[in-house]
């Protein structure tokens, strides 16, 4: 069941309701995930509601005349899906937890597995969520670790269970029905089809600003690692209409503050040819200016990098730290740490923690790959496709963040080897793996050597579980 | 004992009063690159102790002592570390460096400069923009030369854009052609 597709009248009657989109995603949104029944029932019963016009708090599927009513017809089909899991989870995923009697005991709702735990069943699960994609630093160790219950979180973040860290019946049926088959690993990959079926790749690289003075080195990387790439300078404003029509670079997508770049590349699956055109965003000496390039590219490209500070959560920014004019606020929060933007950022972004600049996205791509390459911009996801942004879902938004502060002086680096995996139709799980290693290499240059086990999962990816072009392989 | 409070100081996840505590206990003067390294990325805090912790330790010896370390990584991380310290007293050490045999620790040298944006540095950074074999030296020299305000440095980009054939160097010697004209207006 999916929620985009729910007829326009039902998804007004549910709102004005009082059902929550959040909530409906969490129940009807993610067609792999086994509910508990209780919280389904729940549903039913607020969605029975409204064919009563409040007068039964109770479920019926059928009304008087033997009418399938609204909660019946979406009960239905949500059973369809949940029986189609099921039967999935137990060819795949499923045989891994066969057999184990702790596990049998959490999916039966008998037993929990949670921080603190540890043996053969935790090392099962762990081994289970890194197959899946969702890496913990230490490897299937049997100790469910810290770093497990982040790896468990996320891994909830992404089937729509409630993040709390805890394996419970839930949380161990959805890893059941996504992780593949023992011995295999899910290869998630971005919809590459979608990006490069108009024989265009729109791509945006924008770079953020710092105080300590590491703009001009982040900017140099990328420079080099476009050339390496065999990107060549162009000037739009001196190409013929056709031209620049040819390349996407009409008046309404032209954007003379940003730097512009092209190379044609051979898509490996298809054999066609790609023009690939990158506009590069840099802080230069107006924030503000590079702030609405990047609300631009947010609008406009089909893959958007953006590389520098998160400013504690807030969003990307194209000025000092202390000033608001050049900040995209993705979350006016803070980060997960507690630590909240300086006080003139806050003052200069109105001191509204519910602030989000998303919702000025007035126009988007169908599909866009976003990679949030600053400190811990894990926290971002709910954002970048909550209610604040519109119209952006699994399905059609991926997502690379971080889990962890990335080095400002490896962003460029990042950047351009994110775009390079991109071009060559690499699986997520290829190019997270190669950025990690970039950064580990960086960390052990600069005598960090604590922290390289721990970059080993710098980045994370969201979004990409439910794509056309996942496939399962041999590690 | 340094390993243990360096390794609390770096550690990302750790309350910010534990950080500080762990810097102020930091003795080894060879922990300055790494730490000097490290604080783009910390609260605001831990970066002022971390600046701090580098000042105390007198970073700015051990930095440049380490531009002659016979191992390039060595000299590259301390030319690293001193584009964040900005400390005027390491120019002449980074002039001399400019020869260096590595071409990716000459372009942190650049970088470096371009930190310090001192006009004594104008004629090495010449040589860099017009004379370095390595794209990436010449690509920083011309951030460099940007950032330095005096006719002189704006001549040099000014002759260096007729000369340049690589469009990724000219790009960025437009720019800042184009940063020393914003300033004038």
């Amino acid at each position: 069941m999916n929620i985009n597709r729910m007829s326009p009248q039902l998804r007004t009657a549910l709102r004005d309701s009082g059902v929550s989109r959040a909530e409906l995603e969490q129940i009807a949104g993610r067609d792999h995930v086994i509910r508990g029944q209780a919280e389904l029932e729940n549903l039913f019963a607020r969605i029975d509601r409204l064919d009563s016009n409040g007068s039964s708090d109770s479920f019926t599927a059928r009304d008087h005349a033997g009418s399938l009513t609204r909660a019946g017809t979406l009960y239905e089909a949500f059973r369809a899906q949940t029986d189609s899991a099921r039967a999935d989870a137990a060819r795949n995923g499923g045989r891994r937890f066969a057999g184990d009697a702790t596990l049998t005991a959490v999916a039966d709702g008998n037993a929990t597995l949670r921080q603190g735990a540890s043996g053969a069943s935790v090392r099962t699960v762990q081994q289970a969520l890194i197959d899946s994609g969702f890496g913990i630093p230490g490897g299937a160790s049997g100790t469910f670790d810290s770093d497990t219950k982040a790896a468990v979180q996320r891994f909830q973040r992404e089937v729509g269970l409630g993040a709390d860290g805890v394996l419970g019946s839930d949380t161990l049926g959805a890893l059941a029905a996504t992780a593949p088959p023992p011995g295999q690993v899910l290869e998630r990959r971005p919809e590459y089809g979608r990006m490069f079926s108009d024989g265009r790749l729109d791509v945006t690289i924008a770079v953020g600003f710092d105080e300590h003075g590491t703009v001009p080195a982040t900017e140099r990387n990328i420079l080099s690692g476009l050339r390496a790439q065999g990107y060549l300078r162009i000037d739009p404003s001196a190409m013929t209409p056709s031209q620049r029509a040819d390349l996407g670079l009409t008046s309404d997508r032209f954007d003379p503050n940003a730097a512009y770049f092209h190379r044609t590349f051979t898509d490996p699956q298809t054999g066609n040819d790609v023009d690939s055109v990158v506009r590069l965003i840099t802080p230069g000496s107006d924030g503000a200016r590079a702030r609405a390039s990047f609300e631009q590219a947010m609008e406009q490209d089909e893959v958007v990098i953006y590389a520098g500070h998160a400013r504690y959560g807030t969003g990307p920014d194209f000025d000092h730290m202390d000033q608001g004019a050049g900040n995209f606020v993705v979350d006016g929060h803070g980060n997960r740490r507690g630590h909240r933007p300086p006080a003139g950022l806050r003052a200069s972004i109105g001191n509204d923690p519910r602030r989000s600049d998303l919702g000025a996205v007035s126009q988007r791509p169908d599909y866009q790959l976003l990679v949030m390459n600053a400190c811990t911009t894990e926290d971002y996801l709910h954002n970048l496709r909550g209610p604040g942004f519109p119209g952006r879902d699994e399905r059609n938004t991926d997502i690379i963040s971080t889990t962890m502060p990335s080095r400002l002086a490896t962003n460029g680096q990042h950047a351009v080897g994110f775009l390079a995996s991109i071009t060559s139709r690499e699986s997520s799980n290829q190019m997270i793996a190669r950025q990690n290693g970039v950064e580990q290499q960086q960390l052990r240059a600069f005598g960090m050597d604590d922290l390289v086990p721990r970059a080993g999962n710098l980045y994370s990816e969201s979004g990409f579980l439910q794509n056309s072009e996942n496939r399962t392989r041999a590690p | 004992m340094n390993a243990t409070h360096l390794k609390t100081a770096l550690d990302f996840e750790a309350p910010s009063d534990v950080r500080i505590e762990a810097l102020e206990k930091l003795t080894d003067p060879n922990v300055v690159a790494t730490i000097a390294s490290a604080i783009p990325e910390a609260d605001e805090p831990v970066a002022a102790a971390m600046t701090a912790l580098v000042e105390r330790l007198d970073a700015t010896t051990v930095l440049t002592r380490d531009l002659t370390s016979p191992d390039p990584q060595v000299r590259r991380t301390a030319a690293h570390a001193l584009t964040l310290l900005k400390d005027r007293g390491a120019l002449a050490a980074l002039i001399t460096a400019m020869s260096d045999a590595e071409a990716s620790v000459r372009e942190e040298v650049v970088s470096a400069l371009h930190a310090l944006a001192d006009p004594a540095a104008v004629d090495a950074l010449r040589a860099a923009l017009c004379a370095d074999p390595c794209v990436e030296v010449r690509m920083a020299a011309a951030q460099a030369l940007g950032a330095i305000d005096t006719p002189e440095a704006l001549d040099v980009l000014t002759r260096a854009e007729v000369e340049e054939d690589d469009d990724f160097v000219s790009l960025l010697i437009e720019r800042s052609i184009r940063l020393h004209e914003d300033r004038r207006w």
